[in-house]
């Protein structure tokens, strides 16, 4: 075999341990770091961070002598612990990536091994070798499809892992290959691959393949297996390993996650930079001072005017007082808010309101710094297959002879009436129709049977046709055998073998698809499906009776969101049906404009029908879908449904999932220029308008054609500002690239967060692109989730993410920021105050190292306490009253709050520090005499801010857990504890630490007047404004969230009536929601353990007719999926398919 | 009767709770999966600053401020001080009398101290000018202390601008011509006093050898009374937080002379100052202060009159808190009620 290295192809030789060059190998990694890459990336990433480079910038200052008023070590010391404690966070959250690689890389396939099938690991798996996959499982690696169980090496797989396409997609091997069905063909298999190097392309590939002894044979993508796919009802399959690891297509695909950072982040860091503005200015300010002090008092003051000889300069001076002040920037508040977050994202974690028993899975917080940002979110981006639905297709009604079959209630279609109707009067025309309708079920359609182990099987490419085929086999009519030529059928215990003659594709432009059958007794039969629009067309006279009917029916089917499909029939003389078949035949064989001769001909025969009824579908949703989007919607949430599929399934998911109402007025966007495009987004724009005022519900439906051109130049302004008005928007036919543009342009608009979730591969760009990205891990998906910032098991737990966890982190991660802004502005301000009496000498008040400790010791618990226990409101509560969601944003972190703390701050400190001075001016507060001098001051001032910063913690707690308790209280505890261990220092050997503090905590403790009767007096005398403002507006005014706590207090007795009440008060926006009140009777109402009301409830009702003309196709209901010009046409698969061979075992 | 709920409660009607199914044997159900706390189902009191609980509340703090700044207000008016500035009278003069009137009895411990205007202790670099290790007994330690630190190759003793700076005015009180018998013990504590250096069996300047006098004393550290253990020294050591502030120097010694062991009797004093610290330069001033003290100390009117007020304010506030309670109807029982229709 040829070796050729370098080449521009890759070379694989098959089923062989050599390989030209090496490739890579199939294990992949996430991780960040690895041992010895740790410390460099730690500190480089850690140094990008500015409040970072800030305090190193602060530490390396310290160190020139004599410059910093608190010592060398006073900032280092606490840096350096903050930083190890984010280090520490870093090797657990790796440890924990480690982990789920492992669990990938260890899943088990099978590999052919010196002419034996071996189990193997996904680690283990190398280029050149042959794999075994079995059905329902992963592809460990991008492979070519050399043989599988059914006919001709074909193989169905599911992408939508990869795509989101729902409908099977049908894999081909080469016709040289396909036989290779036995361990004894495959064992001793050698053959010599040549093909593209790895690239990102997923809809292109080609290679060619040598065999000993055989003209080399081109292959592409029908051959190509991808890892992330999945093979479906197909037995198994052997395939080449192509592509391992990263070489792999999807992985090429996946880009490295962005690094998200939360608005509250952001608003952080600007807040932050205005801080160390601030710190600046007054830097210089003090200068100033020191500056006059050095022109006037200094001179002639003899004790001290030796030290203008050292001439420290003005610059100099500025330099003290910002290491004086840098404390105004909170050192602690990164680490805290890491530690906070931390926790919070392990409150997600171990949440059992979001345990999933039969994954046996939890909700996994992936990243921890978008907690906050989950309770901000405006916008919510779904996906729809297997993240609002689960992909599982169950017949639930049918229509036949103008009666209406089956119930909403049950699973799927049980309604015994239909076959007795038809035993009843077997030659009634009712009686006819039921049969017909049944034979169609069965016999029309690609479905091939399969029996394994006793039992019947159904297996193809459209999941609508497999629902009505079991739905058939139910009702007695079972369908079992499939030949090239004929179909055998089971009607009610008897075999009827029906040939089929001709079959006519579905195409999403015909709608519909026709079958040309022989029946036993020798009629000649037409039997076609699609959608009611196309098939009414094409009725003869004699059914428009019955139509009228049908209609109703298959409206009511639809406002149940169902997916509908109309069943005409007609019998065909011998004669026209041999003329016909010739021309059809022909058209088949042309080449040119193919498709078109084919429809024409299709035309010709596909008239003058007879109606025999209709079948409704249910596209199984996930569990609590409806009510989770109320939910959000009721939060003030816009939803957004992102789906490849086609509009008439998107649409009909949507009014299952009450993303939009029979209420609700639709706007489909379907054009294919921008020009049409535009004038439609245009006229939209204006109707939007128009409904508005008039207070009506509507939505938009764009399919993935218009939306490039709304996305384009000016469309894009028009589109923007129409999808901001829409309570909800429905968008698609999307590729994975135009999900994430829709993000972006949301993202875009305006400062909204958006959220995306979604399930599959094809999610990914949309996940990455959004604010947060959630993905639904459920039994597959690792792709999405992966990607994910958050993975949940259940879309229904979205509604626990974001009205519970976000709305609450949210509200704590603020308060976690503001009150450490607060705490350390109070303290921290005081030394200004202090400057002025020092002489802007850049004299601390404080002794230096209870400076450094106030982050790290004695206020870092109550943040932290704050940010993990508070809860501003109950969860029932929450979970019940979605607007408070909304009011919670509304509660953000705006600027007049941060103003507000901020001059809290400075009040505080103000009245901190002048309170001790009156009370310490004199200096003896003993009986005794002795005077207490500077620490006297400074501790008792330093004790009663320690005091004063805690009560505010629990002040501002919305609710009291021991956590929170205990945090605050036993934060001054350690104060006083650490006073008195600090005072017994010195003198500690060669050391002179803490000789300021030798023996402070006796003084201060022994004065009742100068420390103990302030230490109540002065925390209580600055909180007490705080407090009686507080109480004053909450009896007046009281938020949302007051509202729900005191309605949860007196639930009990009920008292609705005031909470109601309330709401005329306040005239906030939030609070138009408790407008127009009656009053609660009981408790009855909302038991808090009631069961789901059915989906039914909710979208069941009659349309408005005014709507009609808006949505035509959207009311009727019709959805169907079946894999379109796929490598082997659905003529092709009935003619091909034969369930009475043998499948080969491959073993 | 559900359409005329209000709009918020409405939507609840999905309010379900699938989410508390618990599932004991599954893997994922350890028992500590359980714990209120990591389901952030703490018991909680959700403190409401409503108007029963705050009301209580702000009427407590405010009757128990007015009574501890009674107590306060007592103490501090039992006190009684004399304190006068005197640098400007004694402008250019070493000897300089005072008359003080003492109209009443001083009664029990009384303390004389002296006091310094605008003179600012805490500056920065002067308030660091010290070495607390050589003031232990280590002579030869003096980082710190420049320009204070060396006199040739021996080491100052007390080094630094601090020690150099001591405040050296003397006092002598004159009770009818008589001195009033004076103490320095007690005015000292005893957590960072100064140590000599150890005894080496010779006189106390022995000691201190090889060690120079700082710069503005007019005699060397051994020569004052205890050495570096001096309570003067020692007392002003002890930095002053503010610029205008008062030291302790002497406390009236009650045991020697019976006329006053129970105070200072009431009548006229002569104050006879040694003047010799200049202050005029630099704006400041220097004063005498003699008074007795309570238990909370000297005489301060503030924080009793602080408490007073903020009393006073408090209750103001619970009562501006009950009219606008009352007012706007809030009670629990009306709460309570469902009302049948207001």
């Amino acid at each position: 075999m040829p070796h050729h290295l370098a080449t521009a192809t890759r070379h694989i030789n098959v089923n062989s341990t050599h390989q030209p060059v090496k490739f890579c190998n199939n294990v992949i990694s996430t991780c960040k770091y690895s041992v010895f890459s740790f410390l460099p990336r730690f500190l480089i990433e850690q140094f990008l961070r500015y409040n970072n480079i800030f305090f190193l910038c602060i530490a390396a200052l310290q160190q020139i002598p004599d410059v910093s008023p608190t010592g060398r070590y006073t900032t280092l010391f606490p840096f350096c612990i903050i930083l190890l404690i984010s280090a520490l966070k870093e090797i657990f959250e790796d440890l924990k990536r480690r982990t789920s690689d492992k669990k990938v890389n260890n899943f088990p396939t099978q590999i052919l091994d010196k002419g034996e099938w071996k189990d193997a690991l996904w680690k283990d798996v190398k280029v050149g070798e042959i794999l075994w996959v079995e059905n329902d499982h992963l592809f460990p690696a991008d492979l070519l499809l050399i043989s599988s169980s059914e006919q001709q090496g074909m193989a169905y797989i599911e992408t939508s892992n990869l795509d989101g396409e729902t409908n099977l997609k049908i894999k081909q091997s080469l016709p040289t290959t396909s036989h290779l069905t036995s361990l004894d063909s495959i064992g001793p298999f050698t053959a010599y691959i040549e093909c593209e190097h790895p690239n990102r392309h997923v809809n292109e590939f080609s290679g060619n393949l040598h065999i000993e002894g055989q003209e080399p044979k081109h292959f592409g993508i029908d051959q190509l297996l991808l890892r992330g796919a999945r093979l479906k009802n197909t037995e198994w399959i052997c395939g080449v390993v192509i592509y391992t690891g990263h070489d792999a297509k999807i992985l090429l695909n996946s880009k490295v996650a962005p690094l998200k950072q939360s608005n509250v982040d952001i608003m952080t860091n600007r807040r932050i930079l205005f801080l160390f503005f601030v710190l600046v200015s007054l830097a210089i300010v003090s200068a100033i001072g020191a500056e006059l002090y050095n022109r006037s008092y200094i001179p002639e003051a003899w004790y001290i005017s030796w030290i203008l000889a050292d001439g420290a300069g003005f610059l100099w001076n500025v330099l003290t007082f910002f290491i004086l002040y840098n404390n105004l920037i909170p050192i602690s508040l990164q680490v805290t808010l890491e530690l906070v977050r931390f926790f919070q994202a392990s409150f997600i974690n171990n949440d059992l309101g979001m345990y999933h028993a039969d994954s046996d899975s939890c909700a996994v917080a992936r990243t921890s710094n978008l907690n906050e940002e989950l309770g901000q979110v405006k916008f919510v981006m779904s996906d729809k297959t297997g993240t609002l639905t689960q992909n599982i297709m169950k017949w639930k009604r049918c229509s036949v002879g103008g009666v209406s079959y089956g119930d909403s209630e049950s699973d799927q279609f049980a309604d015994m009436r239909l076959v007795d109707d038809y035993k009843k009067t077997p030659d009634s025309a009712h009686g006819n129709a039921i049969r017909e309708l049944l034979t169609m079920m069965a016999a029309c359609h690609t479905i091939v049977p399969e029996h394994k182990e006793g039992e019947l099987l159904y297996q193809g490419s459209s999941p609508d046709e497999g629902a009505l085929v079991r739905g058939a086999a139910a009702m007695g009519v079972v369908f079992h055998t499939r030949q090239p030529q004929r179909v055998v059928l089971n009607m009610l215990g008897k075999d009827e073998s029906i040939e089929v003659l001709d079959v006519i594709d579905f195409t999403s432009d015909r709608k519909r698809m026709s079958v040309v059958v022989r029946s036993e007794d020798g009629k000649i039969k037409l039997y076609t499906k699609g959608a009611d629009t196309v098939i009414f067309d094409r009725v003869g006279e004699a059914s428009k009776a019955t139509m009228n009917t049908l209609k109703e029916h298959l409206e009511e089917y639809a406002s149940f969101g169902y997916r509908t499909l109309c069943f005409a029939m007609k019998e065909i003389p011998q004669d026209r049906y041999a003329k016909w078949s010739a021309d059809f035949k022909q058209a088949t064989l042309k080449i040119d404009e193919r498709q078109k001769a084919i429809d024409a001909c299709a035309e010709e025969i596909e008239s003058d029908l007879d109606l025999v009824g209709a079948t409704a579908i249910e596209d199984k949703l996930q569990e609590f879908v409806p009510e989770t989007i109320q939910a959000l919607m009721a939060a003030d949430i816009r939803v957004w449904m992102l789906t490849g599929d086609k509009r008439e399934t998107a649409i009909n998911i949507a009014h299952s999932c009450a993303l939009c109402t029979h209420h609700t007025e639709l706007m489909i966007v379907d054009k294919h220029t921008y020009d049409e495009t535009y004038d439609k987004l245009m006229r939209f724009a204006d109707r939007a308008k128009q409904y508005e005022v008039e207070g009506r519900e509507f939505a938009m439906v764009i399919d993935g054609k218009s939306l490039v051109h709304a996305l384009t130049g000016e469309a894009r302004v028009h589109f923007g500002e129409l999808a901001m008005r829409c309570k909800s928007v429905v968008c698609c036919r999307m590729s994975p690239m135009q999900k994430a543009e829709v993000v972006e342009m949301v993202r875009g608009l305006a400062d909204h967060v958006v959220l995306a979730v979604g399930d599959g591969a094809n999610d990914v760009a949309m996940i990455q692109a959004a604010h947060v990205g959630v993905g639904i891990s459920g039994e597959e998906g690792l792709q999405a989730a992966s990607a994910s910032d958050y993975a949940i098991a259940q879309f229904h737990f979205l509604r626990r993410l974001l009205l519970l966890h976000g709305a609450w982190n949210f509200d704590r991660s603020v308060k976690v920021i503001l009150y450490s802004f607060y705490k350390n502005i109070t303290l921290y301000i005081i030394e200004l105050w202090f400057a002025i009496f020092s002489a802007w000498s850049g004299q601390t008040i404080f002794e230096r190292w209870t400076i450094g400790m106030f982050n790290i010791m004695f206020t870092a618990l109550p943040p932290i306490a704050l940010g993990l226990f508070d809860r501003p409101v109950d969860e029932a509560q929450m979970l019940r009253f979605p607007a408070l969601y909304c009011s919670f944003q509304k509660r953000a972190f705006s600027l007049a709050q941060f103003c507000m703390w901020i001059g809290m701050a400075i009040l505080h400190s103000l009245m901190l520090f002048f309170l001790t001075y009156a009370i310490l001016e004199e200096g003896v507060v003993w009986a005794h005499g002795r005077d207490g001098g500077w620490l006297m001051l400074g501790n008792c001032c330093y004790s009663f801010v320690v005091a004063t910063v805690c009560l505010k913690a629990l002040l501002e707690c919305d609710s009291w857990t021991w956590p929170v308790i205990v945090s605050c209280l036993g934060s001054i505890g350690a104060w006083l504890v650490v006073l008195i261990a600090y005072s017994w220092v010195f003198p500690l050997g060669r050391f002179t630490i803490g000789a300021d503090m030798a023996g402070m905590a006796w003084i201060m403790m022994t004065s009742l007047a100068g420390f103990w009767l302030p230490l109540i007096f002065v925390p209580l005398t600055t909180l007490l404004w705080d407090l009686v403002i507080k109480s004053f507006f909450t009896i007046t005014h009281p938020t949302p969230r007051e509202m729900a706590v005191l309605y949860q207090k007196r639930h009990a007795t009920g008292g609705f009536e005031r909470l109601t009440r309330y709401g005329t008060i306040y005239s906030s926006g939030v609070l138009d929601l408790f407008r127009g009140r009656t009053r609660i009777s009981t408790d009855d109402e909302f038991p808090p353990g009631s069961e789901p009301i059915p989906i039914e409830a909710l979208t069941r009702g009659r349309r408005s007719s005014s709507s009609m003309q808006l949505a035509e196709e959207a009311r009727h209901g019709f959805a169907f999926s079946q894999e379109e010009h796929g490598p082997i046409s659905q003529h092709d698969m009935v003619r091909n398919a034969d369930s009475t061979q043998p499948k080969p075992s491959g073993r | 009767q559900k359409e005329s709920l209000p709009f918020f409660l409405r939507q609840s009607r999905f309010f379900v709770s699938p989410h508390r199914v618990v599932h004991t044997n599954q893997a994922m159900g350890s028992p500590e999966k359980f714990s209120s706390f990591k389901q952030q189902q703490l018991p909680a009191c959700k403190p409401l600053p409503t108007a029963p609980i705050v009301l209580p509340i702000v009427f407590c703090i405010g009757f128990a401020c007015i009574g501890i700044g009674v107590a306060l207000v007592l103490a501090s008016s039992s006190v009684q001080e004399t304190f006068f500035l005197y640098d400007e009278q004694c402008q250019g003069l070493t000897q300089c009398m005072i008359n003080v009137n003492i109209p009443n009895d001083y009664t029990g411990d009384v303390y004389f101290s002296y006091y310094l205007q605008n003179y600012h202790q805490n500056l920065r670099t002067y308030f660091t000018s010290r070495n607390d290790q050589q003031y232990l007994g280590d002579l030869q330690k003096t980082s710190g202390c420049s320009p204070f630190d060396k006199d040739g190759d021996q080491p100052i003793v007390p080094c630094g601008a601090i020690a150099n700076s001591m405040f050296n005015d003397t006092y002598e009180i004159l009770f009818n011509g008589v001195p009033v018998p004076l103490t320095s013990d007690g005015l000292l504590w005893d957590a960072g006093k100064f140590k000599n250096p150890p005894d080496n069996g010779g006189v106390l300047c022995s000691r201190f050898a090889g060690t120079a006098k700082p710069p503005s004393w007019s005699k060397p550290i051994c020569e004052i009374p205890d050495g570096l253990e001096n309570v003067d020294l020692n007392n002003w050591m002890r930095i002053a937080a503010l610029p205008n502030f008062r030291k302790p120097w002497r406390k009236l010694d009650r045991s020697k002379d019976p006329a006053f062991a129970n105070g200072l009797p009431a009548g006229d004093y002569v104050v006879n100052i040694t003047n010799q610290y200049p202050v005029k330069k630099f704006d400041g001033d220097k004063g005498f202060v003699i008074t007795t003290a309570s238990w909370a100390g000297s005489k301060n009117n503030f924080l009793g009159i602080a408490y007073l007020s903020v009393g006073g304010v408090v209750l103001v506030i619970g009562v501006i808190l009950v009219i606008t309670h009352a007012k706007f109807g809030h009670s629990t029982a009306e709460l309570g009620d469902i009302g049948e229709g207001k």
